[in-house]
């Protein structure tokens, strides 16, 4: 079996066992919330042995090379000795105003600190000041607005969304460091035709992609499709109602799987594949739950979409 | 010239894994080994493998090729020439010759020992 080496330690990894679980089982605090290798929170350094591949996807190249990996999908065969990864910049800021958007979506927006740059439809973790608890958030907003939007999806044991909902108050300090991901708008086709389809909260980078690209001059046609098991799982369909009014070039539809409400009836796969029996030269956006993420990204391809114009956001709960 | 710069290089090689890849996803006899698995690694090693049937520039080593397929239940010559099949279709529409084809067969071919463990 292979061994960890940490602040001047060695520690056996079990049978597949990530660096991070294996760190954390001998008590050491390494800060992490996803284990799935998305929110970039467990992010380590890699000073000898070899990070496996999956656990350097999605880290910008100069980083790889440095060795930096995420460790809770790094199951190495070889040693390695590990140390943390510099910690991220962390921004200032606090809750300018909350509300209940459903029963179990909640709309936060942030204080946007003073020097903090991102790309519509990135996504931000949101570090609770007192014992760092960190949780990843996409952001709703758009650049040119002067406050951070979220829309968090509400966990009755949720340790951030209950403390969210329940606790925090506007005038909250809090922290974020990022932004991370790489499912956003870049000029260069204006005239491609985009689809953005979402479930759950995964509308929020949906809400400020759509919002983003018409404002970088998109002129192609941008279908927006939400889904949800039913009417009270939909939320912000007027707001996306008003756009596909006040923009020529937005559709919204939306749908639910039991057909209530005045939705369009159906799971958003079936949504998806009855109004776009080709994708051929689109772009597509998909946020949602991994499993939907998966299977809109393989209908996508297979549909005709190019995989370099597939962008995706898996949503995955941090559990607790 | 390699097939690889005769084709187009990098860019040529990023559309014709778009269409291999598909082809891969939509052939029931190998689709099932490709569903649970992440689409951009995977596309990214079929990148690698296509670069060096090619005769591209790349890394490609055989152990890699065992290790990642190692694993994968029942794989046999059947699988294995799916996916040449595949392979030589998707060079196809590209308007490669066949003698080019089967050259590239040939390459693949080299690493059917590896692939199948044996």
């Amino acid at each position: 079996m292979a061994n960890i080496s940490y602040e001047g330690k060695t520690f056996e990894l079990q049978e597949d066992e990530s660096v991070l679980d294996a760190l954390l089982r001998n008590g050491k605090n390494i800060p992490n919330s996803c284990k799935s290798g998305i929110c970039l929170s467990c992010l380590m350094v890699c000073t000898s042995g070899n990070p496996s591949e999956e656990s350097q996807q999605g880290i910008k190249e100069s980083r790889q090379k440095s060795g930096y990996f995420k460790s809770c999908v790094c199951r190495p065969e070889e040693s390695m000795t590990v140390s943390m990864a510099e910690l991220e910049i962390k921004y200032s800021s606090s809750i300018l105003s909350k509300k209940l958007l459903n029963d179990r979506t909640l709309l936060i927006r942030l204080k946007k600190p003073e020097g903090f740059e991102y790309e519509s439809g990135q996504f931000i973790n949101l570090i609770r000041i007192p014992d760092s608890l960190v949780r990843s958030y996409s952001l709703a907003s758009i650049p040119e607005e002067d406050f951070l939007e979220l829309h968090i999806r509400y966990y009755e044991d949720g340790k951030m969304s209950s403390w969210l909902k329940e606790v925090a108050e506007a005038g909250e300090g809090v922290e974020l460091s990022g932004p991370f991901g790489d499912c956003y708008y870049t000029s260069g086709n204006e005239p491609q035709e985009l689809l953005l389809a979402g479930i759950g909260t995964g509308m929020a980078p949906l809400y400020g992609i759509a919002r983003d690209a018409v404002n970088r001059g998109h002129t192609g046609s941008i279908t927006i499709i939400q889904g949800a098991m039913n009417e009270a799982g939909l939320y912000y369909t007027d707001e996306f109602s008003k756009l596909s009014e006040d923009i020529d070039c937005i559709s919204y539809i939306s749908s639910t799987v039991d057909g209530s409400g005045t939705a369009l009836e159906g799971k958003i796969d079936d949504v998806v594949k009855a109004k776009f029996s080709s994708l051929k030269g689109f772009r597509v956006f998909i946020c949602g739950s991994p499993n939907t993420v998966k299977r809109l990204k393989k209908y996508s391809f297979l549909a005709g979409a190019n995989m370099k114009d597939i962008y995706s956001d898996p949503f995955t709960p941090a559990g607790g | 010239m390699s097939l690889y710069e005769k084709l187009g290089g990098d860019v040529a090689v990023d559309a014709a894994v778009d269409i291999f890849y598909r082809k891969v996803l939509m052939d029931d006899r190998i689709s099932h080994y490709f569903d649970d698995i992440d689409m951009d690694l995977q596309a990214a090693k079929q990148k690698g493998f296509l670069t060096m049937v090619l005769g591209g520039p790349n890394n490609y080593t055989g152990k890699d090729m065992r290790e990642a397929h190692k694993h994968l239940k029942g794989l046999n010559d059947t699988h294995f020439d799916a996916v040449v099949e595949n392979l030589g279709a998707t060079l196809k529409e590209l308007g490669v010759t066949d003698e080019d084809i089967a050259q590239v067969a040939g390459i693949a071919e080299s690493v059917r020992g590896e692939v199948l463990n044996r």
